[in-house]
């Protein structure tokens, strides 16, 4: 069971989300970030979370997409070339992803790390068996007692 | 009417006139819609965001929350420069404004804030006598209560425990609530109708009286007719959320309430105010939180999420105050990537969490950009710079006399650290740029004086030199506070109201 999106009735109607290239590369990050010892999450849960990142991003607006777009070409550009590799990351192997991200994430340029992390973060452990798996009951700070 | 009426769906221009329009619902515009309307004047209300209920509020995830009702969904950055952190500066964007996603905490202004106001700044009425009966009055209307010690989350105790080891002394929290059961989820909009927002405690009132509050209307300049302000105009926002009908109000009097990231940005755009003065000087109570793991399971989402406070390094401009995040929000905080971060997300349930604020000195500044949000730059002083290392190191040591196992730091990319190698950390030489930083009390960006050299607004929010402007909302708070502002802003924001000419 995944959650369902709420759709608020007096909300703008969505505008653009993730580019086809920010959905290859949101992907490419998120495996890295959320692979456990035995692997990747499961490819449905990776499927949920990036269409739930495109979801947010049309209905946050411009900012959110701009900022969300900057820090995931900084990541995407300058993480390779952190572990000799220049290219995209989506071209890294598993291993060396998560090696590029972790130096990535202790650079000068952590901000951008820490900015697309947090919302991808902010969406996975709302997937309820991500939020088990973290140990987290799924159903707190969801609906009213 | 008698309730929100939206401009989303109009198929004509929007033209109204009233006594007094005002611009933005949230903590300072709702009061002041309310107190004149009460008074038998015809009142509009202008808000660019939508208007949300509360069981919308608690159908949503957090991340929902985000989207549809926080700005920007929460991507809005002060950018750090010279020697000082970039600032996740968050707001909200809907009818209520950042009042629907306060954790409820409310604290009268400091009495030695209001000395330095009255003696320093020579705001001579803001003295604590002089505010008692603004304070009073707004606190009945929202139904400020203590918040009981049984409620405090795991989190909290633990805090509070390890605070007492080391010397310091937590303090109840008072927040605005009635009924409250301590979901924990105040910062995403209460769905219990529990927390006092002013959608719920000012804005009934309002409309009750006659006012019209409208969502979707964003307001773009100020019309005036030589030194008198005479109404606002801007665009309603259409459903694909772009500028859509044109939207006018004629009024008596114009009221900026857009909060302190956007009054500035619309005296800009209507040529009103001292250039040097206005989107500068503004003050955000730079915040940091500390998280610890304990062995045994703390789940601090259940209880208030925030129930106490220690001010005792107050002399040092230091709040310590409790808060929580979603489990998600957590997650995003446990350094590492792959299976490091997926093992040290394993232990959200045992993770503690405090944070503290810095009274600053104030260094941010706002940009008009071609787009509608604006460019925002923040440069710490030394001075609160330098009190990081301190506000980190008093929330460390009471985790880690608590019995934490380790804390983890609000520095980028920095793995947990027990409390060996806390003490051999030299927090005075982490950079800046990997210090995590957060506000959500932006403040001071239009600020009141006494004198027009050095100020946007007088003693009573009117502009200087203009006619029947006035502003009521966090841009004309003359200092940072030391402590979260709701209180403040609506109380001055009574202030101003009464005293309309
Ligand atoms: C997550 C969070 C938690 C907080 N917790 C606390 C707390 O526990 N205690 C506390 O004291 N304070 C808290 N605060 C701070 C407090 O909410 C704000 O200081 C206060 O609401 C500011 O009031 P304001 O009137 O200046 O602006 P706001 O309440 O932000 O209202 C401004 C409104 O104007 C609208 N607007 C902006 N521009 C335009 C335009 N051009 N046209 C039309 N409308 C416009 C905005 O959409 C917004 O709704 C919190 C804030 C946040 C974001
Ligand atoms: S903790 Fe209380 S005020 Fe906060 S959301 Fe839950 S019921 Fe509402």
């Amino acid at each position: 069971m995944v959650p369902s999106r709420i759709e608020v009735p007096d909300q703008i109607r969505p505008g653009v989300g993730l580019s086809a290239s920010d959905r290859r590369a949101s992907l490419a990050l998120a495996e890295a970030l959320f692979s456990t010892p035995e692997g990747p999450p499961p490819s449905e849960r990776l499927g949920w979370l990036i269409d739930d990142l495109d979801h947010f991003m049309a209905h946050a607006g411009p900012r959110a997409r701009l900022a969300y777009g900057l820090c995931l070409r900084a990541i995407s550009w300058i993480a390779p070339l952190l572990v000799g590799r220049p290219g995209s990351l989506a071209g890294l192997d598993l291993p060396l992803r998560i090696e590029a991200l972790e130096r990535f994430e202790r650079s000068p340029v952590a901000l951008a790390f820490f900015g697309a992390k947090t919302i991808l973060c902010i969406l996975y452990y709302e997937h309820p068996e991500a939020a088990r798996a973290a140990g987290v009951d799924p159903s707190c700070l969801r609906s009213p007692r | 009417m008698s309730q929100v009426q939206s401009a989303r769906d109009l198929d004509r221009d929007l033209i109204l006139s009233a006594d007094t329009v005002v611009v933005g619902s949230g903590a300072g515009g709702a009061v002041v819609a309310t107190e004149r309307a009460l008074r038998g004047e015809r009142v509009v209300v202008l808000e660019e965001g939508p208007s949300v209920s509360a069981a919308l509020l608690g159908s949503m995830r957090p991340s929902e929350s985000l989207r549809h009702v926080w700005r920007d969904g929460a991507f809005t950055l002060a950018i750090g420069v010279g020697d000082s952190p970039s600032i996740n500066v968050t707001m909200g964007r809907c009818i209520g404004g950042s009042s629907v996603l306060t954790g409820a905490v409310c604290f009268r202004t400091p009495d030695h804030v209001l000395d330095h106001w009255t003696s320093v700044l020579k705001l001579r009425d803001y003295t604590e006598r002089g505010m008692d009966r603004y304070f009073e009055r707004v606190e009945k209307a929202i139904h400020v209560e203590e918040v009981p010690a049984e409620m405090r989350s795991r989190s909290t105790q633990l805090f509070a425990l390890g605070a007492r080891r080391t010397g310091l002394e937590m303090q109840p929290m008072r927040r605005n609530t009635r009924g409250c059961n301590g979901c924990g989820r105040c910062n995403f909009g209460c769905p219990h109708q529990a927390k006092m927002s002013v959608d719920l405690s000012y804005l009934p009132r309002a409309m009750a009286a006659g006012a019209e509050v409208w969502s979707h209307c964003l307001v773009q300049r100020v019309l005036r007719k030589g030194d008198r302000a005479v109404g606002v105009e801007g665009r309603t926002l259409g459903p694909d959320g772009r500028p859509s009908r044109r939207l006018v109000v004629h009024a008596r009097r114009v009221v900026l309430a857009a909060g302190a990231w956007h009054t500035p940005l619309l005296l800009r755009s209507s040529g009103l105010g001292r250039p040097e003065l206005v989107g500068h000087r503004m003050t955000l109570h730079p915040g940091f939180r500390v998280l610890a793991r304990f062995d045994s399971p703390v789940q601090g989402w259940q209880g208030a999420l925030q129930s106490g406070w220690v001010g005792d390094l107050e002399p040092q401009g230091i709040t310590l105050l409790s808060l929580f995040v979603p489990p998600g929000v957590l997650g995003s905080t446990m350094p590492g990537v792959g299976p490091e971060h997926t093992s040290n997300a394993r232990h959200i349930g045992h993770l503690a969490m405090f944070g503290g604020i810095l009274h600053d000195e104030g260094g941010g500044s706002l940009y008009r950009t071609p787009g509608r949000e604006p460019l925002a730059l923040y440069r710490m002083a030394p001075r609160d710079r330098a009190r990081i290392p301190t506000l980190i190191r008093a929330l460390a040591r009471s985790f880690f006399a608590a019995g934490a196992r380790e804390v983890f730091l609000p520095v980028l990319g920095l793995r947990g650290v027990d409390a060996d190698a806390f003490a051999r950390l030299d927090l005075e030489r982490i950079p800046m740029n990997r210090i995590e930083c957060a506000s959500q009390h932006p403040l001071g960006s239009a600020q009141m004086g006494a004198f027009p050299e050095h100020s946007v607004v007088d003693p009573d929010g009117k502009l200087w030199g203009m006619d029947s402007l006035y502003i009521a909302d966090g841009s004309i708070v003359p200092t940072s506070l030391g402590v979260n502002p709701q209180l403040s802003i609506m109380a001055i924001a009574t202030r101003i109201a009464d005293r309309m000419r």
